[in-house]
């Protein structure tokens, strides 16, 4: 279900009153329940990939941390993994007339439920060939289970994200080969439907398994409490990517929830709501129009198409963050910061320290600082740099605008690092003026950017670039006008953000007098409601 | 501050916000008190979409028809003084082409009479007609007005709405009191039931007796898919202008819901929903009924823009299989394509043209339109 739904918002009202009235360790159960029935909302049987996930890197990390599990640790990760394949492959929950079941039609091409029998059945089979294995495998030695658990880990993850995100993505690219050669490939195309929040989920699991390897983080013995920190609902489909060094103490420990903590997390919502309902989903039409064009847009519309979108994919985006770590709060979890005023950033470097903060921090930790970081050769920091980029691009999407749209922001980074190392604006100028140049300087390449992340096609970014260099100053304007409330909106919505990043990062509660905030969310509260009428649409990030 | 009057003082404060907010906007984008003023600024326009069904037939309609809004006497399937005859009218060898439908064939009726003088061009439409208005207004004068060709014109954007009974239920924001029958397949065969009133007296009749009125409401429950009570009724609520804004959202997500289980923007047409079925045995009816009466029948389809060629698609097949003659709009004004439409969704002047030139073409190659000519 998605945040900016009815049923979110029953669901929301069910879930926090049974939550509220429930001791510790009922409350963790409970969430996790609830987190289920979040997610399989969408479909039943992507709760079993989430298992799977789950008992994977939970006996991974105990192996590594440990070298071994205990019986008990292994009777609860067999049976609810057995348990999970048959509740979730087998039972076929979509008769029960509800919801769940809304992608069944679609999901019924990749497999069948008399395939969900079969499956059920190797799940069973492997689970006990496994506990028949234990024996032998806990008689290997020590350094080398670590590292083979590490490796088991890693690549089951991977396998997982990769059938399901990138497999056609590979054959379609493999196949554009074969036939380049003048040999017909046999067509192995499948038809996949992409999990919602895979890319999230793994990359938390996957986190977690490495940073108790590198012995950053002792993990925990329970498996619902791991569970818990993967499935939470708030952050599964979308982020934050919370890392569980951060987040598993929160789970473990009693928590309380303080007033301050459910204004801040009411604010954020309401914020993340404005920025979703009013601003993105405002400007989804005009922005679809321009991208959707079967004809060649007119400069202005691609001036309008690209602006918009920069707004758009930045209010979807950091508004389903801030209802995620908004409504968190609401629980008493304290989820990491996300966004912190992306579009105020001056160069790519501090761009990335501001966008998608948990994405970037991730790549930063397990891929830019292992690959060697910025240190070493010019090649070999350009070459880190480069390949991080290249798999940024890659995270958000099986497609080559993603990819380009990456090694963009690479390059932009490679290029700012070697102006940097030639001593060239080594300190920041204080110069008001200057200061807002370059932010709009950085803003137009960042929209630029946009355009390779947006277009549907390569074609499509050659002739958007081809319209924006060539039919400068055509300023027939073909595409329909966002909606009043966006027009309304965007203007509050920057004033916001500039009283954001001027009171580096405060709440508005912190900045502003009661009097005068209470204003501005009476202001969003009522462009909410002009939104409303607004067509809804998914959060974009929901397909990465 | 304690605590408790920390956390709610903020809530008090956005509550007197919104009441300032609300009031402000009923002070300042009021709404023009006369029916007869039609051009009340954009602002004004929007912040009463809102109002009920009711509220906003209340604020258009006085008993006079002189002292009412304009728009209420329009599209009227009996009575209605917006019928558009335009030119040759008497003229005896000219063959008599009749247009039923929205604004667009009404924009076609009207290029049309200007590229040829020799054919008698006639309008009969109703603002964002549906098929079934379009089709009861040829069922309501084939027996009391011949023409040689009759036209009727179809939207995509206006498939969903088979299943209304009235301008009031089929576009929120901008509302008509017009109503026409509600078509239903039994046995396959297209029948309708007529609503209580289909004229504007008789709406007159029927709007200031409340007994009548609420009789029409009950009819509307039962008859039309689009009728919802909360949309419908005149509520004290009417005056809070954030309620009205409420109304909207929730006006706008009860009709894509509804429109969604007939035409989907990514998939298209629903095949086995009602409207489709109807709209199938609509054209195919008329087109026998047309030919029965010596008429040649025309079908023009506009694709709305955004709305891709699916129309046409969808007909297509039907109209072959029945040789029923069509003008579709996709290839000269392709669906994807703002520059051929008006911000409106009308067609640009030089497109529309075009489009009545194509159609020009169609009625010549008839060859019973041309005998009489020549006589």
């Amino acid at each position: 279900m998605a945040f900016n739904s009815i049923v979110f918002l029953s669901f929301f009202l069910v879930a926090y009153a049974i939550y509220r009235a429930l001791p510790h360790k009922a409350q963790n159960i409970f969430l996790l329940i609830a987190s289920y029935v979040f997610y399989g909302w969408w479909d039943t049987r992507f709760i079993f990939l989430i298992i799977i996930a789950t008992c994977l890197d939970f006996t991974c990390s105990l192996i590594i941390h440990n070298g071994y599990i205990t019986q008990r640790q292994r009777l609860t990760v067999s049976s609810w993994t057995v348990i999970g394949a048959f509740s979730f492959l087998v039972v076929q929950w979509y008769k029960l007339g509800h919801g769940l079941h809304r992608s069944q039609s679609a999901l019924g091409q990749l497999f069948s439920w008399r395939m969900g029998w079969i499956l059920f059945f190797i799940i069973a089979f492997l689970t006990l060939i496994m506990n028949l294995f234990y024996a032998k495998i806990s008689l290997i030695e020590m350094q080398k289970k670590r590292k083979i658990f590490l490796i088991v880990s890693i690549s089951g993850n991977l396998a997982i994200l990769g059938f399901f995100k990138y497999f056609n993505f590979f054959i379609g690219n493999i196949a554009v080969v074969i036939r380049s050669l003048g040999l017909n490939p046999v067509n192995l195309h499948l038809n996949i439907l992409l999990p919602i929040g895979i890319s999230f989920y793994t990359f938390m699991t996957m986190s977690y398994t490495i940073d108790v390897y590198r012995g950053r983080l002792i993990p925990t013995n329970k498996l619902y409490e791991y569970a818990l920190y993967l499935a939470f609902f708030p952050k599964i489909l979308a982020g934050p990517i919370e890392r569980a060094v951060n987040f598993l103490p929160q789970i473990i420990e009693k928590r309380k929830i303080s007033s301050d903590q459910i204004m801040s997390g009411l604010h954020q919502i309401l914020y993340g709501f404005f920025k979703k309902v009013v601003i993105a989903d405002g400007v989804a039409k005009t922005v679809s129009n321009v991208f959707g064009a079967t004809y060649q847009v007119s400069w202005i519309d691609a001036i309008v198409g690209i602006l918009l979108f920069t707004f758009q994919i930045y209010c979807d985006f950091s508004g389903y963050s801030d209802i995620a770590i908004g409504t968190a709060h609401l629980f008493g979890f304290d989820l990491m910061r996300n966004f912190h005023f992306p579009y105020f950033a001056r160069n790519p470097s501090e761009f990335w320290g501001r966008w998608h903060i948990s994405l970037s921090s991730w790549f930063r930790d397990y891929v830019f600082f292992p690959l060697g970081g910025p240190y070493g050769s010019a090649y070999r920091w350009i070459r880190n740099i480069l390949l991080t980029f290249f798999v940024t691009g890659l995270w958000h999407g099986a497609a080559w605008n993603y990819i380009l749209w990456g090694l963009y922001h690479g390059i932009m980074l490679c290029v700012h690092r070697v102006k940097e190392s030639l001593g060239i604006k080594k300190k920041r100028s204080k110069n008001p003026l200057k200061k807002i140049i370059s932010i709009l300087f950085f803003f137009i390449l960042t929209s630029l950017g946009w355009v390779l992340f947006r277009s549907h096609s390569l074609g499509q970014i050659k002739a958007i670039f081809k319209v924006l260099l060539f039919d400068f100053g055509d300023l027939k304007l073909n595409v329909t006008m966002p909606t009043h409330a966006a027009l309304l909106g965007l203007p509050l919505f920057v004033i916001i953000e500039f009283i954001g990043y001027n009171s580096h990062g405060k709440r508005l509660d912190k900045v502003l007098p009661m009097g005068v905030r209470t204003a501005v969310y009476a202001a969003m509260i009522f462009l909410i409601i002009l939104g409303m009428a607004n067509v809804p649409s998914t959060f974009i990030y929901f397909v990465f | 501050m304690n605590k408790k009057r920390k956390l709610y003082a903020p809530f008090v404060w956005i509550c007197a916000y919104l009441v300032i907010i609300d009031i402000a906007i009923n002070i300042i984008f009021s709404y023009p008190k006369d029916p007869r003023n039609i051009t009340p600024s954009a602002m004004r326009q929007f912040f009463e979409y809102g109002r009920s069904i009711e509220g906003k037939f209340a604020r258009m309609t006085r008993k006079d028809i002189d002292d009412s809004a304009p728009i209420v006497t329009a599209g009227w399937l009996v009575g209605s003084p917006k019928r558009l005859a335009l030119k040759n009218l008497n003229r005896e060898n000219s063959s008599i082409v009749t247009v039923y439908g929205m604004s667009h064939a009404g924009l076609l009726a009207e290029d049309m009479a200007k590229i040829d003088n020799s054919l008698t061009i006639r309008f009969m439409g109703a603002p964002g007609a549906v098929p079934t208005w379009s089709y009861a207004a040829y069922l309501f004068e084939k027996e009391k007005f011949h023409s040689d060709v009759v036209i009727l014109g179809i939207m995509t954007s206006g498939v969903p709405l088979i299943c209304t009974t009235s301008g009031a239920t089929n576009h929120f924001d901008a509302v008509y009191p017009y109503t026409y029958p509600r078509f239903f397949l039994s046995n396959g065969t297209l029948k309708y039931t007529s609503p209580p009133f289909i004229s504007f007296k008789d709406y007159i009749e029927y709007f200031y007796n409340s007994e009548k009125w609420k009789a029409y409401t009950k009819w509307l429950r039962e008859h039309d898919k689009f009728f919802n009570a909360v949309l419908f009724r005149k509520t004290i609520l009417d005056n809070s202008s954030i309620f009205r804004m409420l109304r909207r959202a929730y006006a706008y997500s009860m009709q894509r819901k509804k429109e969604a289980g007939v035409y989907d923007d990514t998939k298209g047409f629903n095949i086995e929903s009602e409207e489709v079925k109807i709209l199938q045995a609509l054209v195919v009816e008329f087109s026998q009924n047309a030919k029965r009466h010596k008429s040649l029948p025309i079908i023009y389809i506009v694709n709305n823009v955004y709305m891709g060629d699916r129309l046409f698609r969808l007909l297509e097949p039907t109209l072959l299989y029945h040789n029923i003659l069509f003008l579709s709009t996709h290839d000269i004004c392709p669906p994807n394509d703002p520059r051929c439409y008006l911000p409106d969704s009308h067609f640009i002047p030089s497109k529309n043209l075009e489009l009545a030139n194509e159609m020009i073409k169609i009625i010549r190659a008839d060859k019973n339109v041309d005998a009489k000519e020549k006589k």
